[in-house]
């Protein structure tokens, strides 16, 4: 077993020197290799490599990558998730913007193996693939970074670059921001019965626009129905699946929204499931979740459903609780008039 | 008649039916003080009135019979059960659940899920407790203010 004090570049040498007959199969995966950035900007390796918690799930991925059970993309997946949870942390190198990617080294796939089986640690898995990650090989975006420099887009006080995608004319005077939990029954009842009506008074007429904030806060499965919204979002299918996900809301914690029946219902969409699945099992959109419960949680919501509505001049009204369109009007009415 | 125990009713009644309109969000009160019971759950709010109304009758007669009979407290405690297994069905999203989930954490979760998914057996069973101690208290009070005219003095 290799000692954890033996330096990256032994091991890198080490490593190269394994050969494997995947290597056309690799070249292929280069090409997918995966959305660019890792904003690595300056500078030489300046933080050291940190392997904490790596979830034994990974070690499962990496050990079916190496017999190619599971495609690149799906291992690149899981290393996305290594570096959302700070468990793989990016070298900060210096890497020419016009450089090329070059191919997966076989024996990337050998480590992958050896670690599968513990011949490595932990330590050197994750010092192999910041190497692929400095060298270009492999892009993955890293999304606490991209959180951190994606641009806030704020509409008042609320950051609504992480919200589910706006409903009506963007430019629209009023915005209206609902914050909800799926499993919610109020938020349930309200969206099948006075939704429409909301929608047809106020945003198809194009006097206001309408946000979907996610606040889950009624237990796990809460957040997993959250997740597969946007999961939903990915395949631009927002609207339907959360149409389906209040259709179907029926308790809390009690099954209706667990993994298998999130899955079933993007079946009966017609969703991509392996993509939806995927996007499911490495938790895409765990971070922009928990941005949203910040941003509820900053404005003061307690309880769901809880609404907010700006107007041109960010000044903002509250609505608490699942209240006719009718009380949106009046309000609307009424900051129109100050 | 004594109109004391019926204005004492009447003011269980209300102090138990405001909160849980407000709590179970009919009455609400940000941006305006606003009642509104929509069709769809005309069925959740008329069990409310009915649990409130039942607890009104079956506190101000336990009441009365332990003020006056030197009764057992046992129908009190039947009918205040009966009250909050009522109240708490279907303390969902709103400030029961809320205050459930912030005070208790996971427990709090698995308590608001019970009382959530129970919500139309737990308020059916509520309603049935208080018709039966209210029932019962009935009973009770027809026997202990019978006059007994038979009864030969001593």
């Amino acid at each position: 077993m290799v000692q954890p004090s033996i330096s990256l570049m032994e091991i890198i040498f080490y490593l190269k020197r394994q050969k494997s007959p995947t290597k056309s199969k690799l070249n292929f995966s280069l090409r997918i290799v995966l959305l660019v950035s890792v904003f690595i900007s300056f500078g030489v390796f300046s933080q050291s490599a940190s392997a904490q918690d790596i979830p034994p799930w990974i070690k499962n991925n990496a050990s079916w990558w190496a017999e190619d059970k599971i495609n690149d993309d799906e291992f690149v997946n899981g290393i996305q998730y290594l570096i959302q949870k700070e468990i793989l942390r990016i070298p900060q190198t210096q890497i020419s913007k016009t450089q090329e990617s070059e191919d997966i080294p076989p024996w990337i796939k050998n480590n992958a193996s050896w670690w599968a089986e513990d011949k490595i640690n932990d330590d050197e898995f994750v010092n192999g693939i910041q190497y692929l990650i400095s060298q270009h090989i492999v892009s993955v975006d890293n999304p606490n970074q991209e959180a951190k420099e994606s641009t806030i887009q704020k509409i008042g006080t609320f950051d609504i670059s992480k919200a589910g995608p706006v409903e009506g004319d963007k430019d629209a005077v009023f915005t209206i921001i609902m914050f909800s939990d799926y499993q919610c029954e109020k938020c349930a009842l309200w969206f099948q019965h006075e939704k429409s009506l909301l929608t047809k008074e106020l945003i198809d007429s194009g006097k206001a626009k309408f946000y979907h904030f996610d606040f889950p806060f009624l237990g796990e499965d809460s957040f997993l129905a959250a997740e597969s919204s946007h999961c939903a979002n990915d395949q631009g299918r927002y609207s339907d699946y959360q149409k389906i996900l209040y259709e179907k809301q029926s308790g809390i914690n009690n099954g209706w929204a667990s993994h298998d029946s999130l899955v079933g219902y993007a079946t009966d969409i017609g969703l991509d499931i392996k993509q939806f699945d995927n996007c499911l099992l490495w938790d895409k959109h765990k971070l922009q979740i928990q941005h949203n419960r910040e941003v509820g949680s900053f404005h003061g919501v307690v309880s769901t459903p809880i609404f907010f509505i700006i107007n041109s001049d960010d000044a903002t009204k509250k609505i608490i609780g699942p209240q006719p369109p009718m009380i949106f009007q009046k309000v609307i009415k009424e900051m129109e008039l100050n | 008649m004594n109109i004391r125990y019926i204005f004492l009713a009447i003011f269980i009644f209300v102090s138990f039916c405001l909160p849980l309109i407000v709590v179970t969000e009919f009455l609400f009160l940000e941006p305006y003080v606003f009642f509104y019971i929509p069709i769809y759950q005309l069925a959740d709010f008329l069990s409310i009135v009915i649990i409130s109304a039942l607890t009104g009758l079956v506190l101000s007669m336990s009441v009365y019979r332990i003020r006056f009979l030197q009764a057992s407290t046992k129908k009190l405690r039947s009918g205040l059960l009966g009250s909050i297994l009522g109240v708490g069905a279907g303390a969902c999203c709103g400030g029961i659940g809320v205050a459930l989930i912030s005070v208790f954490g996971t427990i709090g979760i698995a308590a608001t899920a019970f009382l959530t998914n129970l919500e139309i057996p737990l308020r059916l069973l509520s309603i049935g407790i208080l018709v039966f101690t209210y029932l019962m208290i009935v009973k009770d009070l027809n026997r202990e203010c019978k006059l007994n005219f038979d009864v030969k003095e001593k």
